[in-house]
C-alpha cells in the first residue's frame, strides 16, 4: 500500500481503551488505504472497531480513556496523529468530513439548517455571510433539497431530508475525503437507495475519496469499489468488490456471505457462525476468529496470521485462505 | 392445511386528545383482511410507520382493533370476555423487536420464562421442567437461568424472548422484527432457530419486517403494506418474480444487492418532479384518491378520483391498483 497514491492510509494502528485497571485493545493493527475517487467499503459486525477507526481518523476519540498505542494515519502525506489540535482543526470539516448514522443526533436542534451550513463556510472558507448563503442554497439543491430548507429547523425535516442536509454540510467545504458511518441505517429501504445514489453522484462529481462504513454486505456491494472486512479490530480481507464477492478467501467473509438470507436461499439452511464476536479484552495472541472458525487448526490459536497478497491486490490474513469446506 | 387466522376489515384508529381529536383520529390500519394458513409463515412488509406493528398487536387483541373481526381457529376473539381472552392468549404469543426493552431488567431469566406459566396456574414442578427444556431448546446453558438480562448479549436475550413466547405452548407467534437489532451472524442463528422450532412444534408465524431479503427467504406468503393498507399480497415466488403494484416494484428495486436490482425497470420517486408531487399531495388530502397517488409514476385521473380495492390477478395474487389489468 503506497501512501503516495492513496489519499488516506492507515498503517498498523493500535488503539486501546482502559477502564479501571483493565485495558481492551479495540484496534489491533489496522491497515487500510483509500484512494482518490474511490468508495472504500468497511464491513464488520458491531463492536468490531468500525466507528473507532473513523473517529480516530477525525481525531475525535476521547483520550483518555482511549489510548493510541502505535500506528500512523497518513492523509495527503501528513501523519494526522502527529498534528496539534490547532492544526487538526484545519483538516477536520475542511478537508476531511463525516456523516453519521443518526442525522437527528448530529444536527443542532436550536439552529436552522442554513445557519449550520453557513457557519461552516464562514469558519473554514472565510466567506462573507451573503456569499455563504448563496453557496448554502447551491449545496442544498445539489443534494436534492428545496432551497426553502435553509430556513427550517432540523425537527421540521424527515429522516431522509435530515441525512441529505447532513451531506450538504459535509461537502460544503469541498473536502477531499468523506467518512460515511452507517449513513443509511436509520432510513427505510426506498430512501436508502436514494442516499446511496446521491453519495455516488457526489463522489463522481468531486472526485472524493469515501470511506463507507456499514454492517450490511449487500449495501456495500451496491456502492463500494473496494471492500475491506474487519473482524475484532483488524482487517481480515480486502479486495476489489467483484473479487471479494466472487471469491471470498477468508472463512469469516465466506460465512458472512452465506449467512445473509435472500430469496435464492429459500428452503436451504442459513450458514451460521457459532458463538459471538469476542470481547476486546479477551482476545489472545492468535487469530481472533479462531475460536469461531470451522477450519481453525492449532497454529491459528498460537500466532496471528500475516497478510498474504493474491492477484489484483486481494489481501487476506488467514493461514488457510481460500480453503473451501462444506458449509 | 386449513386457515388458522382470518381477519376481516381490521381497522385501528388512534384518537388524539383535544378539540376535534375524537373526530379526526389517525387510521393506523385500514380495512385489512388476511388469512393465515396453519403452519405457514406469513410475511408482512412495509416501511416504518406503515402500520405493521399495529396490525400485529390488533390481531392479538393486545390493542383491540377499532372495528373488524379476528377469527382464530373458529373462535372470534372480539366475542371473548377479557378473562377468557387472557386465557386464550396462551395460544398466541409475540416476540418483540428490541430484546433489551422486552425483558424485565429486575427479573431473572428463570422468572421471566416461568411468569406466563404462573399465570396459567401450572404447578411448580412442571414449570421447572418446562423452563429447563425451553432454555435447552433455544441453545442457552442452564447456568444462565439465575442471571439477569444485563448479563446476556443481544442474541441471547432474543433467544430468551423466543423461549418465553413458547413457554405456554402457543400455536401462533407474531414475530415483530425479531432480528432487526442483531448482527448478521447472530441473525442467521436466530432465523435458523425459528425455522427449527416451527418444524418441531408445527407453529404458525406472522413475520413482520422491513427487510425484504429476509422476508423472501423465510415466508410462504407476503403482504405488502402501505399507509395502513395492503397493496399487494401473493405467494413469495409470485411476488418476487412478478411484483405488480408500483410500490412493491419500488420496494423490490431498492433492496441492496437484491436480484430485482437488475432487470426490473427502476420506478423511482425521481420520475415525478416535486411540483407534481406537491399538487398531488394536496389533492390526496382533500379527496379519496389512491394512497400511493402522490408518488406513483403511473398515476392519472382515475387514481386521483377513487381508491382502488384489492382485486385478484391470478391464484392468490391480489393487488390494489387501477392500472393493472386483471385479464388473463
Amino acid at each position: 500500500m503506497d501512501r503516495m497514491v492513496s489519499l488516506v492510509s492507515i498503517e498498523d494502528l493500535r488503539v486501546a481503551f482502559s477502564f479501571g485497571n483493565k485495558e481492551a485493545t479495540v484496534l489491533r493493527g489496522m491497515n487500510l488505504s483509500v484512494l482518490k475517487n474511490e468508495i472504500h467499503g468497511l464491513v464488520g459486525e458491531s463492536g468490531s472497531g468500525k466507528t473507532v477507526t473513523s473517529t480516530c481518523i477525525m481525531r475525535l476519540l476521547p483520550i483518555p480513556p482511549a489510548k493510541i498505542l502505535s500506528g500512523h494515519i497518513y492523509f495527503d502525506g501528513k501523519d494526522l496523529l502527529s498534528l496539534s489540535g490547532e492544526q487538526m482543526r484545519t483538516y477536520r470539516g475542511r478537508r476531511i468530513a463525516m456523516i453519521f448514522q443518526e442525522p437527528a443526533k448530529y444536527l443542532n436542534p436550536a439552529f436552522k439548517i442554513g445557519e449550520q451550513i453557513i457557519e461552516m463556510l464562514m469558519l473554514h472558507m472565510k466567506m462573507h455571510k451573503q456569499s455563504a448563503c448563496k453557496r448554502a442554497i447551491e449545496l442544498l439543491k445539489l443534494v436534492g433539497l428545496d432551497e426553502k430548507v435553509i430556513d427550517k429547523y432540523p425537527h421540521e425535516l424527515s429522516g431522509g431530508m435530515k441525512q441529505r442536509a447532513m451531506i450538504a454540510m459535509a461537502i460544503s467545504c469541498d473536502p477531499d475525503f468523506l467518512i460515511a458511518d452507517e449513513p443509511t441505517t436509520a432510513l427505510d429501504v426506498t430512501l436508502q437507495i436514494q442516499i446511496l445514489a446521491l453519495l455516488k453522484k457526489l463522489k463522481d462529481m468531486k472526485k472524493l475519496g469515501v470511506l463507507f462504513i456499514s454492517h450490511d454486505l449487500h449495501l456495500v456491494s451496491e456502492i463500494a469499489d473496494r471492500v475491506s472486512v474487519i473482524y475484532a479490530g483488524r482487517i481480515v480481507e480486502s479486495a476489489v468488490k467483484e473479487d471479494l464477492f466472487k471469491n471470498p478467501l477468508h472463512p469469516y467473509t465466506r460465512l458472512l456471505m452465506h449467512s445473509i438470507p435472500d430469496a435464492k436461499k429459500k428452503g436451504s439452511r442459513l450458514a451460521t457462525i457459532p458463538g459471538q464476536v469476542p470481547d476486546a479484552a479477551e482476545i489472545g495472541n492468535g487469530c481472533a476468529f479462531a475460536n469461531r472458525c470451522p477450519i481453525a487448526k492449532e497454529g491459528c490459536f498460537a500466532d496471528i496470521p500475516g497478510y498474504v497478497e493474491y492477484e489484483n491486490e486481494h489481501t487476506v490474513a488467514c493461514y488457510y485462505a481460500g480453503k473451501i469446506w462444506e458449509i | 392445511m386449513g386457515n388458522l387466522i382470518e381477519t376481516k376489515d381490521i381497522t385501528k384508529i388512534y384518537r388524539s386528545r383535544g378539540l376535534g381529536g375524537s373526530k379526526h383520529g389517525f387510521k393506523a390500519v385500514d380495512c385489512v383482511s388476511l388469512t393465515i394458513r396453519k403452519q405457514s409463515i406469513f410475511g408482512l412488509v412495509g416501511e416504518s410507520g406503515c402500520g405493521k406493528t399495529t396490525f400485529g398487536r390488533a390481531l392479538m387483541y393486545l390493542d383491540p382493533p377499532t372495528s373488524g373481526s379476528v377469527v382464530f381457529d373458529d373462535v372470534s376473539l372480539g366475542s371473548l370476555k377479557p378473562k377468557e381472552l387472557r386465557r386464550f392468549r396462551n395460544r398466541m404469543q409475540i416476540v418483540f423487536q428490541d430484546p433489551n426493552s422486552s425483558l424485565d431488567p429486575k427479573m431473572s431469566i428463570y422468572d421471566s420464562l416461568s411468569e406466563g406459566m404462573v399465570n396459567l396456574k401450572i404447578p411448580r414442578e412442571q414449570r421447572d421442567r418446562k423452563v429447563n427444556n425451553l432454555i435447552n431448546l433455544v441453545g442457552i446453558s442452564k447456568t444462565y437461568l439465575h442471571r439477569f438480562p444485563h448479563e446476556l448479549s443481544g442474541g441471547q436475550k432474543q433467544r430468551i424472548g423466543i423461549a418465553r413466547a413458547l413457554s405456554v405452548d402457543p400455536d401462533f407467534l407474531v414475530l415483530d422484527e425479531p432480528t432487526s437489532n442483531l448482527d448478521v451472524s447472530i441473525q442467521a442463528q436466530i432465523i435458523n432457530l425459528l425455522l427449527d422450532l416451527k418444524n418441531e412444534f408445527g407453529l404458525t408465524y406472522l413475520f413482520i419486517s422491513h427487510d425484504l431479503n429476509l422476508v423472501s427467504y423465510m415466508c410462504d406468503e407476503i403482504a405488502v403494506m402501505f399507509k395502513g393498507r395492503i397493496v399487494e399480497k401473493a405467494k413469495t415466488e409470485q411476488l418476487i418474480s412478478k411484483p405488480s403494484h408500483p410500490y412493491t416494484q419500488r420496494l423490490l428495486s431498492s433492496i441492496p444487492g437484491g436480484p430485482q436490482r437488475i432487470g426490473v425497470s427502476c420506478l423511482n420517486i425521481e420520475d415525478l418532479d416535486e411540483k407534481t408531487i406537491k399538487e398531488r399531495q394536496e389533492h390526496e388530502k382533500s379527496r379519496s384518491a389512491c394512497l400511493y397517488y402522490s408518488q406513483c409514476p403511473m398515476g392519472d385521473a382515475e387514481c386521483s378520483l377513487s381508491a382502488p380495492s384489492l382485486r385478484e390477478l391470478s391464484g392468490g395474487h391480489v393487488v390494489s391498483c387501477h392500472k393493472i389489468r386483471t385479464g388473463k
